[in-house]
């Protein structure tokens, strides 16, 4: 089974992208599988507005282990299984507790073997200094991503109106990517993101 | 710094001396350097992890040292190979010397993985076996069972756990039989077949005397002290953590109280890790007893384990 996996900066909307693209493409309710840092696995079995109003939040750091949910998807006369992983958002800076410093281990350890990475990223926050700073980690995970081909940038918050107008900006950031505009929250944009999976499968 | 292999980085970003910019950064180094050969690093990567999991045991400092020497050993040969240089043959037959419960069984088990993931061995399994599986009813019955036994070993580890027993019986114990079909199988098959013989200290030393043969014949010989207070109580917090229960500090204070007694008291049988196991399951179900007269517990409540709970497991 192919593993996609989603990165990108805490707060960029990880957790919300795979429970609704979950819902897009046909699930009621899903199976997740936590997976922390020491190795321990639990499932868990969520209606998709439970797992939403338990596994989101405006918090930073609120997903601390892998979260995988395994979906399937119809190609011509086959249905297709996929999994999908949510992973523990990567900040710049070191953080102060370990619980995040070692989700944040596992969510790299993770990047180096999963079949296709998703990295998101929040449209809505491209501000100057950002455009100007070729050290942020979206720049890292972007350099380290392009070189393994099997990656996309979600530019995700596309609803948002600051959002407007940075999508040419994220294009002359990360020319060489495949940008796709989405918005988690409101399920935009989730038929490239379909047709992108189909592809890759 | 630089670093070499991709778990010493996670490990650096775990303790905080690195941020993920760095981290990412020598990831990339690092994954870049080795992309010509994916798949020589898809084996390297589980070598990584399988070693990773050896680390991850407490305490058997020695028994570590002495799987990266075998490691690095195997390697070297391998390049001497490359290079058209005489290589020794890999005898790999060990004795695993230690008490009860001081974890001989779980380093086989990764072991065999191991050498499985470095291509010494083609299958890496692990057939555990005791005196009864060897040992047959009547004359010949023996050799018969021991050989059926091997067979089903060829590609993998051959664990005979206490096997001091096969030689206890005295002259007459068809025991003798079967160590004299071991020691021609591992001599014929030293190529596909690894035999690893397990017991407790004293045994084994008395069992490596009465057959003079055998000592030399197993080039590794590893012991397995007994764990330390310290890091019993590591390992108690360890398999609380694995099981989703969490410790006061009172509760560890009272947990290494109650492992101090339990060495002095019982010096003998201590099972070490083994009765750490046992005290933490009764614990458990302590704790269950003690919350199952409530109504409605909340999740900290399930995961907490009170001095209470450990006080009254005594044996």
């Amino acid at each position: 089974m192919r593993e996609f996996m989603i990165v990108g900066l805490p707060n960029s909307g990880k957790t919300m992208f795979a429970l609704n693209f979950a819902a897009y493409i046909g699930s009621k309710t899903v199976d997740i599988t936590f997976r922390s840092y020491d190795g321990l696995m639990t499932c868990r079995h969520f209606s998709i507005a439970e797992a939403k109003s338990q596994l989101c939040s405006m918090a930073l750091h609120k997903t601390r282990s892998l979260q995988s949910l395994i979906l399937n998807i119809s190609l011509g006369k086959t249905i297709v299984n996929f999994k999908i992983t949510d992973s523990c958002g990567i900040s710049e800076k070191i953080h102060h507790d370990e619980t995040i410093r070692r989700g944040m281990a596992q969510t790299l350890s993770l990047l180096r073997c999963a079949d296709f990475i998703f990295h998101i990223v929040d449209v809505s926050g491209i501000t100057k200094e950002y455009l100007n700073n070729p050290n942020t980690i979206d720049h890292e995970i972007y350099n380290y991503g392009i070189v393994r081909r099997n990656y996309a940038i979600l530019a995700n918050k596309i609803d948002l109106p600051s959002a407007a107008g940075n999508m040419t900006k994220l294009n002359y950031l990360f020319p060489k990517a495949n940008t796709i505009p989405v918005s988690a929250l409101c399920s935009q944009g989730f038929k490239e993101v379909k047709a992108c999976v189909a592809r890759n499968l | 710094m630089s670093y070499v292999w991709p778990q010493d980085v996670f490990l650096a970003m775990e303790k905080g001396e690195i941020s993920a910019v760095k981290a990412l950064k020598s990831l990339h180094e690092m994954d870049n350097m080795t992309v010509p050969s994916a798949k020589v690093n898809q084996s390297q990567k589980r070598v990584e992890d399988t070693l990773h999991e050896l680390d991850h045991l407490i305490g058997l400092s020695e028994v570590k040292k002495i799987v990266r020497e075998i490691y690095a050993f195997i390697e070297i040969q391998r390049r001497r190979q490359r290079e058209n240089l005489n290589t020794e043959p890999l005898v790999l037959h060990m004795i695993f010397k230690g008490n009860p419960g001081t974890g001989k069984t779980t380093v086989a088990r990764i072991m065999s993985k191991f050498f499985c993931e470095i291509g010494v061995l083609t299958r890496g399994h692990l057939i555990e076996v005791e005196r009864a599986d060897l040992v047959g009813e009547y004359i010949g019955h023996t050799a018969q069972k021991t050989r059926e036994q091997l067979k089903k070993a060829y590609g993998g580890i051959l664990f005979i756990d206490e096997a001091y027993s096969l030689a206890r019986g005295g002259e007459k114990d068809f025991g003798k039989e079967s160590i004299d079909v071991l020691v021609k199988a591992m001599e014929d098959h030293k190529n596909d077949l690894i035999l690893i013989l397990a017991g407790y200290q004293k045994e084994m030393v008395s069992f490596l005397e009465t057959n003079p043969g055998l000592h030399s014949r197993f080039p590794i010989h590893i012991d397995f002290p007994d764990y330390s207070q310290q890091e019993l109580l590591h390992i108690a917090e360890q398999m609380f953590r694995a099981r989703q229960y969490s410790l006061s500090t009172e509760t560890q204070l009272a947990l290494s109280l109650l492992l101090v007694s339990h060495q002095s008291s019982v010096c003998k049988n201590f099972g070490n890790a083994r009765t750490v196991r046992n005290i933490i399951e009764k614990a458990i179900r302590r704790q269950a007893v003690r919350l199952i007269a409530k109504t409605s517990t909340t999740r900290q409540e399930l995961m907490l384990i009170e001095p209470a709970d450990l006080m009254e497991v005594k044996e």
